[in-house]
């Protein structure tokens, strides 16, 4: 699955670092070392974005540690994907958006 | 500090094993054996075993060889910076392959000893992946491994080709003295202990049907057996928990050490470690097996444990039954038994994995509630997961390339091949066979 480069360069001024895997028939996008809001911890972590539907969610965004010092959600997404282990809070998106609106929509669980 | 030598594993997904035969047999207009090189991805695990998946196989152009009449077959630089190439483009490791055209375990010869080390160092230095050489024979293989950092080849503790039926290599390991225990199976074949003895087996989820399973098991005499399950014994599951006793429920028994106990008192020399928890906790240990048994009871659960077992080569056997409410008419009880074998048709291809059901399930995310379950139809199931496991491991029936998907009538206790299996594509759609080992990630 191939995005367009005009999203790409967008979710790039976002997060500079971007690469991107398969399985399983999705395509994943790697976040590696984002900085989060200041009253989380740990103060970054590594995302996996699949825009696509997933788990029953039209996207999903998945944590590589469940951050602390934000409202409590319902972390309903342990999964293992691309040999890691990953966290998602039940959060929906609507389709149909750019992935840097994805993204800034599924980091909305982090406000506090 | 003691430095332990690190086991080594290389799974051989069956078709890149079967383009390798069929392509090092084709004539050369001068060469007598022709060469090629697999393209590996390589993991080390905690507890010190590497595993190699081979990811795809590149012939040697017929361009690519100098005639010479002294060697069975020497290769030119073009060759070898085409290797060299491929291992940078691909973060891969590289593996020399040509073949003994004989029965037996081929060894190499004085050349081979001589002209193949060579070719490695040069594939080394552009990549700190483990690299080495295969030869094949006509029913075995045998391979030499140089791991970065350690100056002298290596051989591996295992080499197996992923397929239906698998073929395994234990270089190095004898069959242990036939025991009584298991005359009455030989039939299985003169090696089918010794496989049993060597194979690594998980069973993943140790309730109605796992419990059975590790059963059957210990009667079989599969020696290593890892099972994951975080739950203990309940009144609500003990009438289908094969090895628990009615006073685990008041103790609360974990039904990891039911395992352990129920195996062991069976057949004592079974080695068995119980991770009482769920296994996307330990995702090495579920790397380390060799076959996967799936007790798994939710679809999204399915999904991630087949993911795994395909990323790492693993053949996965599923087995799962419900009972289903029909107004005015009696339950309707089903189920299935499903191989997954990397390479072939997935539970997606199948179309019992549907993005439909997922959503389903993950929409009645804390509604579970007990679910029907009883003994007998598990035992059905469960039976039918070991006799495919038996002829995977042992290829007993001489049957090769199944696709397997059995469907389960309670009401009628039948067991038949469901249609989808018909028409399931041979080639699996989802998981490819060069998306094996650590991720390859590529930057945007």
């Amino acid at each position: 699955m191939e995005y367009p480069q005009d999203q790409i360069d967008e979710l790039k001024t976002i997060a500079p670092s971007l690469r991107i895997a398969e399985e399983g028939g999705n395509t994943y996008i790697l976040i590696e070392q984002l900085q989060l809001p200041e009253h989380c911890t740990p103060k970054v972590v590594d995302l996996l974005l699949c825009p696509k539907s997933r788990d029953g969610y039209p996207s999903r965004l998945y944590f590589s540690i469940i951050p602390t010092g934000i409202p409590a959600r319902n972390w309903n997404g342990q999964v293992r994907v691309l040999d890691r282990t990953w966290y998602a809070a039940s959060w929906s998106c609507k389709t149909g958006l750019r992935l840097a609106e994805l993204l800034m929509v599924h980091l909305k669980i982090l406000r506090t | 500090m003691k430095v332990t030598k690190p086991k080594i594993k290389i799974r051989i997904p069956k078709a890149i094993y079967k383009a390798m035969l069929e392509d090092l047999r084709q004539p050369h207009p001068f060469a007598f054996e022709r060469v090629g090189f697999v393209s590996t991805r390589s993991k080390t695990l905690q507890s010190n075993i590497i595993l190699i998946t081979v990811t795809s196989y590149q012939p040697v152009d017929d361009e690519n060889y100098i005639e010479d009449r002294t060697v069975g077959a020497r290769i030119n630089s073009s060759a070898i910076r085409k290797a060299m190439q491929t291992v940078l483009d691909n973060e891969s490791g590289c593996f020399h392959v040509h073949l003994h055209d004989h029965a037996g375990m081929p060894f190499p010869s004085t050349t081979d000893k001589t002209g193949i080390p060579g070719v490695i160092n040069s594939i080394s230095n552009v990549s700190s992946e483990p690299h080495g050489f295969l030869i094949l024979s006509k029913d075995s293989l045998y391979a030499e491994i140089k791991i970065p950092g350690v100056t002298h080849y290596v051989r591996p503790n295992m080499i197996s080709v992923i397929g239906y039926p698998m073929k395994f290599v234990f270089p190095g390991k004898r069959a242990s003295k036939a025991s009584r225990l298991f005359d009455r199976q030989s039939f299985l074949g003169s090696n089918s202990q010794f496989l049993f003895e060597n194979a690594k087996v998980g069973i993943i989820g140790f309730g109605g049907g796992g419990s059975h399973i590790g059963l059957q098991f210990a009667h079989l005499g599969v020696k290593n057996i890892v099972v994951f399950d975080g739950d203990k014994v309940e009144d609500t599951n003990h009438n289908r928990l094969v090895g628990a006793w009615f006073s685990d429920i008041a103790k609360g028994t974990q039904k990891s050490r039911i395992a352990q106990r129920m195996i062991k008192k069976i057949f004592p020399g079974a080695e068995v470690e119980s991770i009482n928890d769920i296994w996307q906790n330990h995702p090495e240990k579920v790397q380390e097996c060799d076959i996967i048994i799936s007790g798994v009871d939710t679809f999204l659960g399915r999904r991630d444990l087949e993911a795994e077992c395909r990323r790492f080569l693993i053949p996965m056997i599923d087995l799962g039954m419900d009972v289903f409410p029909v107004p005015e008419q009696a339950p309707h009880m089903s189920g299935q038994v499903i191989l997954s074998m990397p390479g072939m048709s997935c539970m997606s291809c199948f179309g019992f994995l549907t993005e439909e059901k997922l959503r389903l399930e993950a929409a009645k995310y804390g509604d579970t509630g007990g679910r029907p379950q009883v003994i007998w139809s598990n035992g059905t199931l469960a039976s039918s997961v070991v006799g495919i496991f038996v002829d995977i491991i042992t290829g007993w029936t001489q049957q090769s390339d199944r696709l397997i998907y059995l469907e389960y009538d309670g009401n009628r206790q039948v067991l038949s091949p469901h249609i989808r299996a018909v028409y399931a594509p041979r080639v699996c759609l989802h998981y490819p066979l060069d998306q094996t080992g650590p991720p390859k990630y590529r930057r945007l």
